[in-house]
């Protein structure tokens, strides 16, 4: 095994932290976290201290307060990295003596977080520590921490804690009904749920002095083992800790599991779990980096990007969807929303398809929830919920208090019906590049069958002759209760002509699934002329002369607001403008018509799409965290480079150069995912067609290159775009041909065997021999 | 990310004790004049509160026997039960910084405009150099502010302490949140945010959120964040955590309005000359309560800064 104590990672794969800010404490914490989608931990400080703040998720895991009407969130459960420190009986702190040296760095090819650490004590003396902790990759319910002290100018005795320590619970653990600690092992019952959380812990420490002392901590809220020894000057000694976690969402008896589960990693030695950790990472970057030849910001940016996603996700686990900010923080309560298909599934479609397949499948283990949440409202079919915890119930609220004090309204809950064409829309990506004929042919076809039943009637046919789907609030969340929103119209017809197609292509390819389907799902034909009806009458309508379409109906007739002349502004836009104004002006949140260009670029012609982005780009007050990536997407694909890199970075800037404050709750994981399509599908150029892959790489000028692996059916294809002279190449890693479509749409079958050039960026594809 | 030079770990802890009231009595200057005698109710209630005697104090260019001062003061024996009335000899104003030095003061309260009066300024001369000169707490009371205060008779319901994101104004939340916790008052924050103008650039400041995603979620983790950043160390956890934007001294004498605040506790690092003396002396004269200013010094820290090493 390499020694990542010893050797960082080269600077673009390591995020780094240098000195101790009490105020920014918490905001480091998340950026640093460290996740496998089974836990993910914020990285406190071991030794504790009032700014820090110790918060281990598990996925899946929820509790709510006793009042069942009350939202359920994710657990705050123990936090695992606990280590206390006393030398010669005095507590080492950073607020305590002098701080010689504080850098902690996440290492975003190993996947783990180091920090080191000198410090003066009251009483002179000079303790160095390490420290390294990780989720393991390999072995999700495996947590590792390893700490190394060396006394630098004295001998005396040292005594540490390595515990387990619990303040489980939203509510100062006033939900949990139970709480056991024995011997190394903790474990958390929650009241309403009935989860069982199991976290059993065990340490070594080396070298072992004969005079060592260990034993068994037990107390109120720890579980752990107390060390103590006389350490010499200039000794190094390491403690390793490992922890495994079990809950009863996956077995019957978490604490005898993880009890058995730490003998066996036990047994297997923590070098070999380190290393075995290390493996599983450098597995996922072989699928996954994305490699800049440019600024190493740029490059870091998206690594620490592909990072975050990687972690985020469990491919094993289809009972659990990612939340707003994975698991790095408390914000947003682990709630799922249209993020999670919109913003991340494209990255886990294209590189980790097992994990988009687990996601999709959260989603149609809560079809049933969609179903009641449509006949509630009147309609047919799939209604997902805007925002979920663990079960597929709405969990939105109707008003908030907002930043003024004034209570007003939450729209979302109630309105935002496109999330069920954003779900189809997943449904379709993944299939379309995974070629998991197994998942379309039952789960997949169901969810599309269900969510285009939704959309037919959702839309009304009006005395005009046309089907208008009224009273909605798009992806721009400043204009609500709005009528034929582009982006929901745009979806919803391509949801049900995509349900159409499949219909057939099932009827034609596997007869029995779509007899079965239709049997259980009560399809006749007369309804798939209705789809066809409503899909083909909705109101979707490119404006002939000004080649606009218009974000929804009386869109055009706002107040006009030079957004230029806000410039520059710290305040997001309704927050300068007043609920009132935003709503009665073209300022946009996000734009629902640019977002519909990119996501459904076959439908409209490219002058189109120049024309909106000219439209709309200006009129873009980017309140949210999810616009500028789209822009930078969409603006690379239109050639508008520079405005796209500026976009890219604005984008990147939202967790790593944090002023606001609010990474502190945990990344913002869906701002991550657009940063990964900005690369990758804008200036990559990346688009999942049907049965082929499109690329159109154009670069920025500040890259020189970009290279970049796509999981396609499959295979691997590995794509490397050059600057000077242009160029693009494609490599396959192996198995059956694949068809690229170039940038004038000819076709092309890329074979194991050799390579596809193109001499231009934009240009047609040349067959080559393999040059590796 | 960027980095973070080394800073002293127990900055945090500055933000708690550096504007930190001590003492025992609460000075109470008074010329004589009504403007500057409707403040004596506020100094009653500070004085309750904070358990600290009221000490009326008057300056004159000779020696004044007690009735003749009381005379003066307009003041009768029976409605000064629990107060201290003294003089002394010499220049208003150097002598009520001696007076502040010598009876271990933990606040002084004044009128805005004494006999002087000048109404097109909103601090008169004595105050305005007081302002400028004292070190403890002051608290400043118009004359309107003080007969409403006096009307209300509440006391100290509502504290309201305006915030611009920098750790350096939050340093006014320790002695807020003290007074709140003593008065049982409940103690409100509002960002005031001039939307031209770039956040504070002291590292630690914490600007509105540019990117709410979700309006339920967003307002509620940014308020979350700015109490653990700037309130953890305190007793009292702030009830609301508002945003205003506009022109600072308007909107604090706005908010203040709106939350019917009875005291606003503002932080001032001791210019009247730039945007935030003109802030102050907006609130000072539009302000439908009394106001205290806590003088407070910029963080002298690094300026966190965007990672360029290799970069």
């Amino acid at each position: 095994m390499s020694e990542p104590l010893l050797t960082p990672s080269p600077n673009s794969w390591v995020v780094e932290i240098d000195g101790f800010d009490p105020l920014l404490e918490r905001v480091v914490e998340s950026v640093l976290a460290v996740s496998n989608g089974f836990v993910g931990t914020q990285t406190a400080l071991p030794e504790g201290s009032r700014f820090s703040n110790p918060a281990t998720f598990l996925a899946g895991v929820f509790e709510g307060p006793a009042d069942p009407s009350g939202v359920r969130e994710l657990v705050t459960a123990p936090n695992w990295l606990a280590a206390r420190i006393t030398v010669e009986g005095e507590r080492l702190r950073l607020e305590s003596g002098e701080v010689l040296n504080h850098r902690r760095w996440l290492d975003l090819k190993r996947g783990l977080v180091v920090r080191t650490w000198r410090q003066r004590d009251p009483s002179g003396r000079v303790t160095r520590l390490r420290y390294m902790h990780a989720a393991s990759l390999a072995d999700r319910d495996l947590l590792l921490q390893r700490l190394e002290l060396t006394p630098e100018n004295y001998s005396g005795r040292v005594e540490v804690l390595t515990t387990v320590d619990a303040e489980p619970g939203i509510g100062g653990g006033a939900l949990t009904q139970g709480m056991a600690v024995a011997d190394g092992l903790m474990t958390v019952t929650f009241r309403r749920s009935g989860t069982t959380l199991a976290f059993a812990c065990a340490s070594s420490l080396d070298p072992r002095a004969p005079e060592t002392q260990q034993s068994a901590l037990t107390a109120e809220n720890q579980a752990g083992q107390y060390w103590s020894w006389p350490a010499i000057l200039g000794e190094s000694y390491q403690i390793e800790k490992l922890v495994v976690v079990s809950t009863s969402l996956q077995v019957s008896s978490p604490g005898q599991v993880a009890e058995r589960r730490l003998e066996e990693v036990r047994a297997r030695g923590s070098a070999l779990l380190w290393r075995e950790h290390e493996q599983a990472w450098s597995d996922r970057w072989h699928k996954s980096d994305i490699a800049v030849h440019g600024p190493v910001a740029d490059q870091r940016a998206l690594r620490f990007a592909v990072y975050h996603l990687t972690a985020a996700v469990n491919p094993n686990d289809p009972t659990v969807s990612v939340g707003a900010r994975a698991l790095t923080g408390e914000s947003y309560r682990g709630h799922v929303f249209w993020d999670t298909e919109i913003f991340l599934l494209p990255f886990y479609c294209l590189t980790y398809p097992e994990a988009a397949r687990a996601l999709l499948l959260f989603r149609y283990r809560t079809l049933d929830a969609a179903r009641a949440k449509a006949q509630r409202l009147g309609y047919r079919g799939a209604l997902y919920a805007w925002e979920v915890a663990d079960t597929g119930e709405e969990v939105t609220p109707n008003e908030v208090v907002a930043f003024d004090g004034e209570i007003v309204p939450i729209w979302t809950g109630r309105i935002a019906h496109h999330i069920s064409a954003d779900v189809a829309y997943a449904v379709w990506q993944y299939w379309q590049a995974s070629g998991d004929d197994a998942f379309i042919r039952s789960q997949g076809a169901e969810m599309l069958f269900e969510t285009a039943r939704f959309w037919a009637s959702r839309a009304t046919r009006e005395a005009d002759g046309r089907f208008h789907i009224r009273d909605v609030v798009g992806p721009d969340e400043y204009h609500e209760r709005v009528d034929d929103d582009a982006y929901t119209n745009g979806l919803a017809r391509w949801n049900i002509q995509v349900a159409l197609s499949l219909a057939t292509e099932l009827a034609e390819r596997w007869p029995d699934d779509w007899r079965r389907l239709q049997a259980s799902l009560g399809i006749d034909r007369a309804e798939l002329k209705s789809w066809s009806r409503a899909a083909d009458g909705l109101v979707l309508d490119v404006d002939r002369g000004s080649r606009l379409v218009e974000q929804f109906a009386g869109y055009h007739g706002l107040e006009e607001i030079n957004l230029q002349s806000y410039e520059p502004r710290v305040v997001p836009m309704d927050v300068l403008l007043g609920r009132e104004r935003i709503r009665g002006c073209k300022v946009l949140k996000q734009p629902d018509v640019l977002m519909l260009m990119y996501m459904l670029p076959d439908l409209f012609e490219e002058p189109v799409i120049q024309a909106n982005y000219d439209y709309y780009d200006p009129r873009t007050g980017h309140g949210s965290s999810l616009s500028p990536g789209v822009h930078a997407a969409l603006g690379a694909r239109l050639g508008r480079l520079d405005a796209a890199m500026t976009y890219l970075r604005q984008t990147a800037a939202i967790d790593l150069d944090d002023r606001m404050g609010n990474a502190a709750g945990g990344v913002h994981i869906a701002a991550l995912g657009s940063l990964w399509q900005a690369a990758v599908m804008g200036f990559g150029g990346v688009q999942v067609r049907e049965h082929a892959l499109a690329l159109r790489p154009r670069l920025p000028g500040s890259w020189r290159s970009l290279c970049f692996p796509i999981q396609w059916r499959g295979r691997t294809i590995r794509v490397l775009a050059l600057a000077d002279p242009p160029a693009t190449e494609l490599y396959l890693d192996g198995g059956d041909p694949v068809l690229v479509t170039d940038p004038a749409g000819g076709e092309q079958a890329l074979e194991a065997s050799g390579s596809i050039r193109s001499s231009t960026l934009g240009g047609r594809w040349e067959i080559r021999e393999a040059a590796r | 990310m960027t980095i973070h030079r080394h800073a002293p770990a127990q900055r945090a802890e500055h933000l708690r004790s550096r504007a930190h009231m001590g003492g025992k009595s609460i000075l109470v200057p008074l010329d004589g004049s009504e403007s500057s005698a409707a403040v004596i109710p506020v100094a009653r209630v500070l004085g309750e509160v904070l358990g600290a005697t009221v000490r009326i104090f008057h300056v004159a260019d000779e020696p004044v026997e007690q009735a003749a001062l009381m005379r003066r003061l307009r003041l009768k024996p029976r409605e000064i039960i629990g107060l201290v009335v003294d003089s002394a000899q010499g220049v208003p104003l150097d002598e009520i910084k001696h007076a502040a030095a010598r009876h271990h003061t933990r606040l002084v309260v004044m009128g805005t405009q004494g006999w002087t009066a000048e109404p097109e300024r909103a601090l008169g001369h004595v105050a305005e150099q007081a302002l400028l000169t004292i070190t403890q707490p002051l608290v400043l009371v118009r004359r309107d502010v003080g007969e409403r205060f006096a009307a209300r008779g509440r006391g100290l319901a509502r504290i309201l302490v305006p915030l611009d994101g920098s750790p350096s104004t939050a340093q006014a939340l320790g002695p807020a949140a003290e007074l709140a916790c003593a008065a049982d008052a409940s103690l409100d924050i509002v960002h005031v945010v001039d939307a031209r103008r770039p956040p504070a650039p002291e590292a630690g400041t914490m600007s509105v959120p540019m990117y709410v995603d979700q309006p339920h979620h967003g307002w509620e983790n940014w308020s979350r964040e700015f109490i653990s950043r700037f309130c953890g160390c305190f007793h009292r956890e702030p009830g609301n955590v508002l945003v205003a934007v506009g022109d600072p001294g308007a909107e604090i004498v706005r908010t203040a309005q709106q939350l019917d605040s009875d005291l606003i506790v503002l932080a001032w690092k001791g210019s009247l000359g730039d945007t935030h003396g003109a802030t102050l002396r907006t609130v000072l004269g539009a302000a439908s309560c009394p106001v205290m200013v806590l003088r407070v010094n910029e963080t002298k820290r690094a300026q966190a800064r965007p990672r360029s090493s290799g970069d």
